[in-house]
């Protein structure tokens, strides 16, 4: 199970709350939820898997909200504990530019581009995840992509005032 | 942008609608320019997230891939475990190896150097016994010449016994004048025998000019020929008158070194 679900979980996790430290810790918290479920699951299957990543976003959502409440503490509290941001190597400028602007969707919408785009899972699935239709999904993708699109833009606009 | 197909355009660049909607959103596209300007705006976007996401793929990679000794975290204990099992291990090879010497040692017929041993002397070393001096008065011996006395023309003689030395390892022998001569027994002195008996002895009658006394009579002795201890015997001057007549009383009974 563990082997099936680690690092795909371990990768979203991370990807949404921009902190590998973080996303450990949740995704740790997730496998101990995991195993307090009655009857035990002893078999990886759909249904785990959307559960896992549901468990693991709400999981995320809930710090990343706790760190907006007390953003000048976290902060802190991340310098001093030495909490380890995302590396970002392998990317040329335009990808880092793009994920940049990731903090810019809701939680809900950095759910669904992850689940699609980083997890390789299909409408259904995504949809089983989140609680809503496949039809929403790919609504909720589009209009994703389409404010990352607007964010690149602003970004590279005041990039491009800036050297002017 | 009002186009209906706007909510599919990101499902069509992923591929994500059915087949027949991917042909009805493709025909649109060519058909539609705001659509094709929307998709390349959303093109600019989509692609390289999607690369940048799927570069994920080695995000944890580095971290999973640490060896297992750096990834596991021991008990303390668990080195003193492994320190004694070694120190242990060591000590039962030595042991083996020194074993396996020792039986080879035995195949080629050697005695295994187990402790120190004393090599045996080959020739047993046996004490006698402290020959005990005696008190004795020493018996004649058979080389005793009482032949010389008659050359001599002495009647009767006395043997001087020699004196016992306490400590002594030798056994005590008479010697005769004969032998006295023979072995120039009278050290450090330049006379000879003749000379010596006629001082010793000057109311002897020595018929010195005749017999084997003869040839000693100039004969000087030699310090090579020094003897440790002098013992002789005293022959017994006879006259006429007096049958039987010591030369010396203190040689009828005593001794003289």
């Amino acid at each position: 199970m563990i082997a099936a679900f680690q690092m795909p979980l371990l990768r979203y996790a991370a990807r949404l709350m921009n902190n590998v430290t973080l996303a450990q810790d949740v995704v740790q918290n997730a496998w101990i939820k995991l195993s307090k479920r009655v009857p035990p699951v002893e078999e990886p299957s759909d249904e785990v898997r959307s559960w896992l990543y549901t468990v693991v976003h709400n999981e995320a959502v809930d710090l990343i909200r706790a760190e907006e409440r007390q953003r000048k503490l976290h902060e802190a509290f991340s310098t001093e504990q030495g909490t380890e941001a995302l590396p970002e190597t392998g990317l040329d400028e335009r990808e880092a530019l793009v994920l940049s602007c990731l903090s810019v969707l809701s939680p809900l919408q950095q759910q669904v581009v992850l689940l699609r785009l980083q997890q390789g899972l299909n409408y259904e699935a995504i949809a089983q995840i989140i609680g809503e239709k496949p039809g929403y999904v790919g609504n909720l993708l589009h209009h994703a992509v389409k404010l990352l699109g607007e964010e690149v833009k602003r970004k590279e606009g005041g990039e491009h005032e800036l050297l002017i | 942008m009002s186009c209906s197909f706007e909510e599919k355009l990101t499902s069509w660049l992923l591929g994500d609608l059915s087949p027949q909607e991917q042909d009805e959103v493709t025909c649109h596209i060519f058909t539609c320019a705001e659509c094709r300007k929307e998709c390349d705006e959303l093109r600019k976007v989509l692609f390289p997230l999607r690369s940048a996401l799927y570069k994920d793929q080695g995000l944890f990679k580095v971290r999973m891939d640490v060896p297992w000794w750096q990834r596991i975290h021991p008990p303390a204990w668990l080195g003193r475990v492994a320190l004694l099992l070694l120190s242990v291990s060591i000590v039962l090879t030595v042991m083996s190896l020194y074993h396996q010497e020792l039986t080879q040692r035995s195949h080629r017929g050697e005695e295994p150097v187990t402790h120190l041993t004393f090599r045996k002397p080959e020739v047993p070393v046996t004490l006698e016994p402290l020959v005990v001096p005696t008190t004795k008065a020493p018996e004649l011996l058979a080389d005793l010449d009482l032949g010389i006395c008659d050359e001599l023309g002495l009647e009767k003689y006395v043997l001087v016994p020699p004196p016992v030395i306490p400590g002594a390892h030798w056994t005590p022998r008479f010697m005769t004048l004969n032998q006295l001569a023979m072995l120039n027994l009278l050290p450090g002195s330049k006379e000879s025998v003749h000379e010596r008996l006629m001082r010793e002895l000057p109311e002897a009658q020595w018929n010195l000019n005749e017999g084997p006394v003869r040839k000693f009579k100039k004969r000087r002795l030699s310090p090579a020929y020094q003897p440790e201890i002098i013992f002789y015997a005293a022959p017994v001057y006879t006259s006429p008158t007096n049958r039987v007549q010591s030369s010396s009383p203190e040689y009828n009974s005593g001794s003289r070194q």
